[in-house]
């Protein structure tokens, strides 16, 4: 599928919810109900996970959408996790680990009602990066690999249209370089990303 | 661009689907039923090798009583809507939380969570399904009760009457959960509410100290299948014992794994070991010491033999890794820790009763029913999110294990990917687990683990090797291997109790 018609699929489902506050935006109103509340959260430890976050980050702040980022403890054993989770009604997490800490941060979300609503693998290589992402919304994962000169920019940029944030002309993430056609580098780090909302 | 098509239950016409929608939210409330995509994405995460669509549900519902559940079956019986029941949803790799088929409604039942009765001289305790392991440990430690349960190694996040309905197993003398639970109420699919065993009879206290009732015993019909709802289970609990010596026992050779189990069957059934015995390979350890995948090889296929030397050399890990205890007084467990020395010795075994690894860690919290979320780190060897176990049971013989363990690597191999396993010893019998472990965001990958499971399915069925438990993407083809005689009777026992075919068709193969 293409990241283009992802994107599309992601932010028509209207799936989030967090529409209000873009919405509003979009139409040039003040939303009453403010931004979203956005914590980025970094697995301590987990290779190139900053790479990732960051990207997130950048593209958040492009957008006008504050965030906090906090670095977690390395292991997300239980106590870990339901603190992470323990935030207001509403507001969003995002989080960046490795798969076994997100496997298990998104099922925990799932008991208390939380819907995680994106979420992504990225196989991070020396010179390329492939993330395949995914989103209930839409049928079909969106898989592409790029240079890691990249930043993985596109990846940010999805998180923010999946928040509902209107990206900045220019700044499509329909417009980035060509992806790769060749399979991602074997000497990969693995490492997940998700977005939920609380 | 792709369009998602809307899941609907088979055979319903959304017309009639909506309205059953409307009389639905009517019992729960609107916040209880979910028809939208977004929400009911928790229901259709699956690490399985097959599309999310194969199992996308059409709404999910949480009643809070067995009175809305009555009440919601009328429903679905007039409207014909196949209903998913699940406890907590953390049936992770044999299908997570989404329903068998696609279309179908999940019933989640995590409201449903109290923990009814804890009996503190019987050892018994009553609970509803969506009550997690961890919040009976919490539930135990605040009352200050020196009891003990048995969960398995999702402990934190399942549940045990989940677990048990699905014959989970665990690492406490109690670890064959549907042995230690005692008696169950079961929610038809007519509505009538049945008590199993001593439950049946008015004012009976027995309901969670005799399990078998009187005539037929009836609780095993509603494991591992979908004859009712179960809506509370009595699960035995175990008196903390005054010494609890847990033990890993390392094997430097792949070869070791027949004497292994020789040494240590007889250990098991005099119950010398009174839990079930784990003999972890290397590369199930690897992941939870933890050791990345990526650091020793990151060339195609399989992981070759001398990487995981290296890996054995690097970490300190065996090729087998025993793990088992001792439960009872100081001066029961002095007298057969002399055995258990003796056979360590005479097998070629080195004791390890202490160390940094969090394999260790993990293991030893299992073994005294503390929950914890160790042997997640399994996800991390391959990453991408894909998990399906694959799991036949032997006879606990020597004889079973090597030939198991090459057919095994053999098939794994041959598509590209490791051999993560184990084999726990139990009462008699032996459950070789394996953890096909591949990169679900990867189309290639996820082909082949699909395919790869169904030989290793296969060849293991060829050689009279059953699962003991299945995937629900591989349900069918799990129950076929059965024969049709089994299978004969399963669907005349589920036209009598679920004519309209309701309750989860599909599941174990079960349907009209």
């Amino acid at each position: 599928m293409e990241r283009r018609d992802f994107v599309r699929a992601l932010v028509a489902g209207g799936a989030l919810g967090a529409s209000t506050w873009a919405a509003h935006g979009r139409a040039g109103n003040p939303s009453p109900a403010g931004p979203p509340d956005v914590t980025i959260v970094i697995q301590r430890g987990a290779s190139s996970a900053s790479e990732i976050a960051d990207a997130i980050g950048l593209a958040l702040a492009d957008c006008g959408l504050g965030h906090a980022t906090i670095t977690s403890a390395a292991r997300w054993r239980f106590p870990e996790i339901a603190a992470l989770l323990d935030r207001p009604r509403g507001s969003w997490l995002i989080g960046v680990a490795q798969d076994a800490a997100a496997e298990i941060c998104q099922a925990a979300a799932a008991t208390q009602g939380s819907a995680c609503v994106l979420h992504a693998h990225h196989r991070i290589g020396h010179h390329d990066v492939r993330h395949s992402c995914s989103s209930p919304s839409v049928g079909e994962a969106v898989v592409w690999t790029e240079h890691r000169s990249a930043r993985s920019v596109a990846i940010g940029r999805l998180y923010a249209a999946a928040l509902g944030a209107a990206l900045q002309p220019g700044h499509d993430a329909f417009a980035d370089p060509p992806a790769l056609l060749r399979a991602a580098d074997t000497a990969s780090t693995s490492l997940a990303s998700f977005l939920i909302r609380i | 661009m792709t369009t998602k098509t809307r899941a609907l239950p088979k055979h319903s016409l959304a017309a009639d689907f909506d309205k059953a929608v409307k009389d639905l939210r009517a019992i729960v409330g609107d916040g209880n039923l979910v028809v939208d995509e977004a929400r009911l994405a928790p229901y259709n995460k699956i690490m399985m090798p097959v599309p999310n669509e194969q199992h996308a549900p059409s709404a999910a519902i949480t009643p809070e009583s067995v009175e809305q559940i009555q009440a919601i079956l009328r429903v679905l019986n007039r409207y014909r809507i196949p209903a998913y029941p699940i406890s907590t949803g953390k049936n992770l790799g044999y299908g997570s939380a989404a329903p068998v088929q696609r279309g179908q409604v999940v019933m989640d039942l995590r409201r449903m969570n109290r923990i009814l009765e804890v009996d503190a001289d019987l050892c018994t305790a009553l609970v509803e399904p969506g009550v997690t392991y961890q919040q009976l440990y919490d539930y135990l430690q605040e009352k200050k009760l020196p009891l003990w349960f048995s969960c398995p190694a999702p402990s934190a996040i399942a549940g045990p009457l989940g677990n048990m309905v699905d014959r989970g197993v665990g690492y406490t003398p109690y670890g064959e959960h549907f042995l230690f639970s005692c008696g169950m109420e079961v929610v038809l699919a007519n509505g009538e509410v049945l008590r199993t065993g001593m439950g049946s009879m008015p004012n009976s206290n027995t309901w969670q100290v005799f399990k078998w009732g009187y005539g037929p015993t009836l609780d095993g019909i509603f494991t591992q299948s979908n004859y009712g709802i179960v809506t509370k289970m009595g699960m035995w609990l175990m008196p903390a014992p005054p010494d609890f010596r847990p033990f890993s026992i390392q094997y430097p050779e792949e070869t070791d794994i027949a004497k292994i189990v020789e040494a240590l069957r007889p250990l098991r059934i005099a119950m010398v070991i009174p839990n079930a015995v784990v003999i972890a390979h290397t590369l199930w350890e690897a992941p939870c010491t933890p050791v990345k995948r990526a650091d020793y090889y990151t060339g195609p296929g399989a992981i070759p033999d001398e990487a995981v030397a290296k890996i054995r050399k690097d970490h300190d890990i065996g090729a087998w890794n025993v793990y088992a205890a001792l439960y009872g007084t100081k001066e029961t467990n002095d007298a057969n820790w002399k055995i258990i020395e003796a056979v360590a010795a005479a097998t070629g075994g080195r004791i390890v009763t202490q160390s940094k690894s969090q394999a260790l860690e993990y293991r030893f919290d299992l073994m005294k029913g503390k929950p914890n979320l160790g042997e997640f780190g399994l996800y991390n060897w391959r990453g991408g999110g894909g998990s399906i176990w694959f799991a036949p049971v032997s006879q606990a013989k020597g004889s079973e294990t090597l030939r198991q363990m090459k057919l095994a690597k053999t098939i794994l191999g041959k598509y590209g990917f490791d051999y993560v396993g184990e084999f726990i010893v139990g009462w008699r019998d032996m459950h070789h687990v394996v953890d096909l472990l591949f990169d679900r965001s990867d189309a290639e990958q996820t082909r082949k683990a699909y395919a790869c499971y169904d030989e290793l399915l296969h060849a293991f069925a060829k050689e009279g090797y059953g699962m003991y438990r299945a995937n629900t993407a591989f349900a069918e083809k799990v129950a076929a291997t059965y024969g049709p005689v089994k299978r004969g009777v399963e669907k005349k026992l589920k036209k009598a109790l679920d004519p309209n075919n309701i309750l989860a068709p599909g599941r174990c193969g079960i349907s009209l």
